[in-house]
């Protein structure tokens, strides 16, 4: 192996060290919500919390676990994100096969096709109606369906499997295989960083999503989990009255409004950070084209 | 131990024999179907929660609530009502209320209510009913008041938002609280010469103060009636005076810098520690404070301004809303009218209305021997919610058994008591106006105007921008985009209902 | 490089794929193409059939923008809207018309183009900066922290930001002890869509940089191989092999952001301004919001959509095919 110049050390140790400036800047706002959670009461009142717990307890997550809202949308949330993710890869990368070959007779016009549908959008009234006709509202199929079929992530592998090297698929046509046999055992398994990719899209797009609970439910039980927290920060910054205030939290549990919705934040986020491990192996440099190439 | 769980028994046979003593009173109407209940948004699902559990034991109906979402809420009520909806009730607010009554969506319950809603009928006084009509003066739904309406008497109208001040500075600068307006802005001053903060912390939504306006003589609401009918605040010239304060005291620095931008916990955060010294709260809202300021070991005995400022006359005024706060609808697509009626008649029964409210005597509550109400924790921390679907019920007899309610805590009840004294001073001001909110030209308008007014207001203070032609240019801007019309149609209704001042 | 081939292997369908590096197709090659590839439009199926009833069926909904819609005008709303009355282009003359139509438009591409020049580039930057750390467990830390802020809503950053800016926050803490005066950036027309543009770039880059770091990642190894043979240095090697590699997805990615040039991030604005800094930070999405309050106007909603949509169509065509004459990598 040569070895590095001192340009190269210099570019090197200045990547890693913005880097780690970038991570420490990004980190330190979510301490700041983990800090909020486990901290007494006082100390978040106060302000004294910053970045690291004042007055240790776990109440809060005691609570908010308990909190059957919070159990009932984490549990719509999984499974939409499992189903949704998977059934949106069937679609998105059977698609995009076709789409990336510049040979296609009639190519344009799907393209076409695919991005007019990200730019132009009916409106929430006919969606609605769409799916009260289809019997979807207040089902779970109503938060699986939209969401299916992104077309930004489509042209994302679109892009990608133009530019996997012809020579790989050349080879499968002269075995006789067909595109839909190339597609399987050739394509994709070449294409894993970005199927990764496009994956975690999906599935943090169906994690995050939080318009169609909006639009299409009102069973509370349905209720997917970011709809949950996302109302119950906003809940925050509209005053409640001398009736809905709570006070079990306060008096018995040593805990705070602020500390419970930065536990349901942290609590409603881990699920799907613990997801980006497992997909991280697919982004390991030159795994795969190397391997297929053999 | 024992003892609670005889009282428990007791007061389970008990709601036994009411639930059939009603199921009785209910025969001819025949089985009891499901009742669909579409509520607006709520942070925790009705289904699971105690009160509805007793309102399900109390009336026999198995009712199933659903819930609009936050955002988008109005419409998606709309499209529900529009595409054909399986709901027995709606929970509607008032200009929602309008809206849908004006579009002829709502069923006409008189008959109904003339056979099984004795009860809903004596609980509401009939300018309340009045307002539950559509044009053709059949009511359409169910009025239903929430709150506290006691006149002449401030409890219920300070409550909401009175200032307070810590008593550290006070002792600290050998200051009183002040009286006057003069006495205020010496007072504010004195404290940031000695501090160097802004001592008055606001949170961004809150530009009427109102311990400060009544030294104006203007009552702390958007529209305000007198002799001559409705005016808005905009047209009163002690509004543009009131607001020109405001903008010396952020101009002088004696307003939070923040002010613009403060959410509430940054307020209360800067209030319990020595961020500022003074601000605006409701009685309720003390006890968050309470573990704030023992962490900056300060006392927890805030001091509230017993009396708002004084004008000149060394007089305040206070306001005293009277109106719906909202309604219960049947929609017309709905079969089980007489059976709505029922079960929010059951509910409505002063037994049962007590249950679905507070829960039991001597298990959630007691009762003192000054006839106040007090709470049983942490029994009455299931029963949070309760108050949420109550029926109706008369306000005299909703508000005694508020007190409880009211006293979560020893510190809101001392705070519920101490801004709640009778004022000497004070001169009423009765808000009808939110009976207006379902006037078509009204519901249009009325939170696209609120927002107009807000955003004008916070720019005016913390940019000094309070010229009369400032003001001016705003009010002919305010008018046109629906202000007049708005206006236009409270004055008829005003003159259509007169009321006894 | 690994470039695509121009030209089809020769493969069983040898004759068809030459003719199609003509001009111009011709009838009998398109169907025999068809015919010989008719697993290639099996494949289309699945993910069309979905389009055309979820997103191309509801669009008929688009026309209420140039009608009066009641929705309680037919016996569902669907039927309202055949029944509602046309209007042509009244709800557009209104949004055009209103007393605050220049100055929101004016900052929406105001903002917009800050996005573009200040945002846009920082992902790719971090991809190529993560791509040189060596130690790989080291390298994964970090990529899942920078996504981090990514899974934090607006409400709950702004909340955030709200303590960090604030004139008693950490940062004016840091001014004040250099001896420099509070800055109220959240209150300062001065100051506000710089905060915008940070607070951005804070949230997004790090998840904005997967797509570039998946593209990077595919590079064939050997290249760099190559090219440190023939003794390229890091720099030679990210101008030459790094970039050609990703540049497909960046212009994508720079079509596609153009074309969303009207939408300059209503969620983000909308928690973080108020009055004060209107001047600078009402977009049109805010505007119409508030306008729009209470008022239940679907139709003029629609319509203001149908304005962003029709922009953005505009931009997005013609800067593909800009960006076809001039780079020659394009959409379609």
């Amino acid at each position: 192996m040569k070895r590095k110049t001192r340009g190269e050390v210099f570019f090197i140790a200045f990547s890693t060290v913005s880097m780690i400036l970038f991570a420490i800047i990004t980190l330190l706002p979510f301490m700041n919500v983990i800090a909020k959670s486990v901290s007494s009461e006082g100390a978040v009142l106060t302000g004294q919390v910053n970045f690291w717990p004042v007055g240790f307890q776990l109440g809060t997550f005691r609570y908010v676990l308990d909190t059957v809202e919070f159990t009932n949308g984490l549990k719509v949330s999984v499974i939409v994100t499992i189903v949704g993710t998977i059934g949106a890869m069937f679609l998105t990368t059977t698609v995009a096969y076709p789409l990336s070959k510049p040979t296609m007779v009639g190519r344009k016009f799907f393209l076409l096709m695919f991005v007019f549908v990200m730019l132009f959008s009916g409106g929430m009234v006919p969606n609605y109606m769409l799916y009260r006709s289809l019997g979807l509202t207040n089902t779970i199929l109503a938060l699986i369906f939209p969401g299916m079929c992104s077309v930004f992530n489509i042209l994302l592998v679109k892009t990608f499997y133009e530019d996997l090297p012809e020579s790989v698929e050349e080879s499968s046509r002269i075995d006789g295989a067909s595109n839909f046999r190339t597609l399987i055992s050739v394509v994709i398994p070449m294409s894993m960083p970005v199927i990764a990719t496009v994956g975690l899209f999906y599935a943090v797009g169906y994690w995050n999503s939080y318009f169609a609970g909006v639009l299409y439910i009102t069973r509370p039980a349905l209720k997917p989990l970011q709809q949950y927290l996302y109302e119950l920060v906003q809940a925050s910054q509209v005053s409640p009255d001398a009736n809905t205030i709570t006070t079990d939290m306060t008096q018995y549990m040593n805990t705070s409004p602020e500390s419970v919705r930065a536990a349901t934040i942290f609590l409603a986020t881990a699920p799907i950070l613990a997801v980006y491990p497992f997909l991280q192996r697919y982004f390991v440099k030159g795994i795969n084209i190397g391997s297929v190439k053999g | 131990m024992q003892k609670l769980k005889r009282l428990l028994m007791l007061a389970l046979a008990l709601s036994l024999l009411v639930g059939t003593m009603s199921l009785a009173a209910a025969e001819d109407l025949g089985d009891k179907p499901q009742l669909k209940f579409l509520v607006s948004h709520r942070t925790f699902d009705p289904n699971e929660d105690l009160a509805v559990k007793y309102m399900r034991e109390l009336s026999g109906y198995d009712v199933v609530f659903e819930m609009l979402p936050q955002d988008n809420g109005d419409e998606k009520l709309m499209l529900e009502l529009s595409a054909g909806t399986d709901f027995d009730i709606i929970e509607l607010g008032t200009t929602m209320f309008g809206r849908l009554t004006d579009l002829g969506v709502l069923a006409p319950l008189d008959d109904a209510l003339a056979k099984y809603g004795a009860t809903l009928l004596a609980a509401e006084p009939k300018v309340l009913w009045d307002a539950a009509k559509n044009a053709a003066g059949e009511i359409v739904a169910l009025p239903r008041q929430v709150g506290a309406p006691d006149y002449g008497h401030a409890k219920g109208t300070r409550g909401d938002g009175a200032l307070y001040t810590k008593p550290e500075i006070l002792e600290e600068l050998k200051l009183e609280v002040p009286k006057t307006l003069d006495e205020f802005t010496a007072f504010l001053q004195a404290i940031k010469d000695a501090k160097g903060v802004a001592p008055l912390t606001l949170d961004r939504g809150t530009w009427m103060v109102w311990d400060i306006m009544t030294a104006f003589n203007l009552p702390h609401i958007t529209w305000i009636e007198d002799e001559n009918g409705m005016e808005n605040i905009l047209e009163k010239p002690a509004y543009r005076e009131y607001i020109r304060y405001m903008a010396s005291l952020y101009e002088k620095g004696l307003l939070d810098p923040d002010y613009p931008v403060n959410t509430g916990e940054n307020r209360d955060q800067k209030f319990t520690t020595d961020g500022a010294y003074v601000g605006q709260y409701a009685f309720w809202q003390i006890p968050s404070l309470i573990t704030g300021l023992t962490a900056s070991n300060l006392s927890t005995d805030l001091v509230p301004f017993r009396e708002p400022l004084a004008d000149a006359d060394g007089k305040y005024v206070l306001v005293n809303r009277y109106g719906v706060n909202k309604y219960y609808a049947v929609p017309r697509s709905s079969k089980n009218v007489d059976h709505v009626i029922n079960y929010f008649d059951i509910l409505a029964r002063p037994e049962n209305f007590m249950i679905t409210h507070i829960g039991y005597e001597g298990v959630h509550y007691t009762v003192d021997e000054n006839g106040d109400y007090w709470p049983i924790f942490p029994a009455f921390n299931d029963l949070n919610w309760a108050n949420q679907f109550s029926s109706l019920q008369p306000v005299a007899v909703e508000y005694k058994q508020w007190q409880a309610r009211a006293r979560k805590t020893p510190e809101m009840a001392v705070a519920y008591d101490a801004v709640g004294d009778t004022l000497p001073n004070a001169t009423f001001q009765i808000d009808r106006s939110s009976l207006c909110n379902s006037l078509p030209d009204v519901q249009a308008n009325v939170q696209a105007l609120n927002t107009l007014l807000y955003d004008f207001t916070l720019q005016a203070i913390v940019e000094n921008k309070t010229t009369d032609k400032d003001f001016d240019d705003f009010t002919a801007r305010y008018m046109a985009e629906g202000g007049q019309a708005t206006k236009d149609a409270m004055n008829q209704w005003v003159a259509e209902n007169s009321f006894d001042f | 490089m690994a470039k695509r081939n121009e030209f089809p292997a020769p493969t069983a369908d040898v004759t068809a794929a030459c003719s199609v590096q003509g001009p111009k197709h011709h009838r009998r090659d398109r169907i025999g193409y068809i015919k010989r590839n008719y697993d290639l439009y099996l494949l289309l199926i699945p993910a069309l059939l979905y389009i055309l009833i979820f997103n191309y069926l509801p669009m008929a909904g688009i026309t209420i923008a140039f009608k009066d819609y009641n929705i309680f005008g037919g016996a569902n709303p669907i039927d309202a809207i055949w029944k509602s009355d046309w209007v042509g282009l009244k709800h557009f003359t209104k949004l055009f018309s209103s007393p605050d139509f220049a100055r929101v438009f004016r900052n929406t591409l105001i903002i917009s183009f800050y996005r573009l020049l200040f945002v846009f580039p920082l992902p790719i930057l971090t991809a190529i900066m993560l791509n040189e750390i060596i130690n790989v467990p080291f390298k994964r830390t970090i990529q899942t922290i920078i996504y981090l802020p990514h899974f934090l809503s607006w409400a709950v950053v702004s909340g955030i930001f709200l303590t960090l800016l604030g004139s008693t926050g950490l940062v004016n803490q840091f001014i004040n002890s250099l001896g420099g005066e509070t800055i109220n950036f959240l209150s300062s027309k001065k100051w506000f869509r710089s905060v915008l543009i940070v607070t951005d770039a804070w949230k997004e880059v790090g998840w904005g940089s997967i797509i570039y770091l998946a593209a990077i990642t595919a590079v064939d190894p050997q290249l760099y191989e190559a090219a440190t043979i023939d003794g390229a240095g890091k720099i030679r090697q990210l101008v030459s092999v790094t970039m050609p590699a990703i540049a497909p997805t960046i212009i994508m990615m720079l079509i596609l952001r153009v074309g969303r040039i009207l939408d300059a991030g209503f969620e983000q604005i909308f928690v973080m301004y108020h009055s004060i800094v209107y001047e600078v930070a009402d977009i049109i999405g805010t505007y119409v919001y508030r306008e729009g309050l209470g008022r239940m106007n679907f139709s003029y909603g629609t319509a203001v959509g149908l304005f962003n949509s029709v922009v953005a169509l505009v931009l997005v065509l013609s800067s593909n095919w800009l960006s076809k004459r001039a780079t020659d990598k394009s959409i379609w």
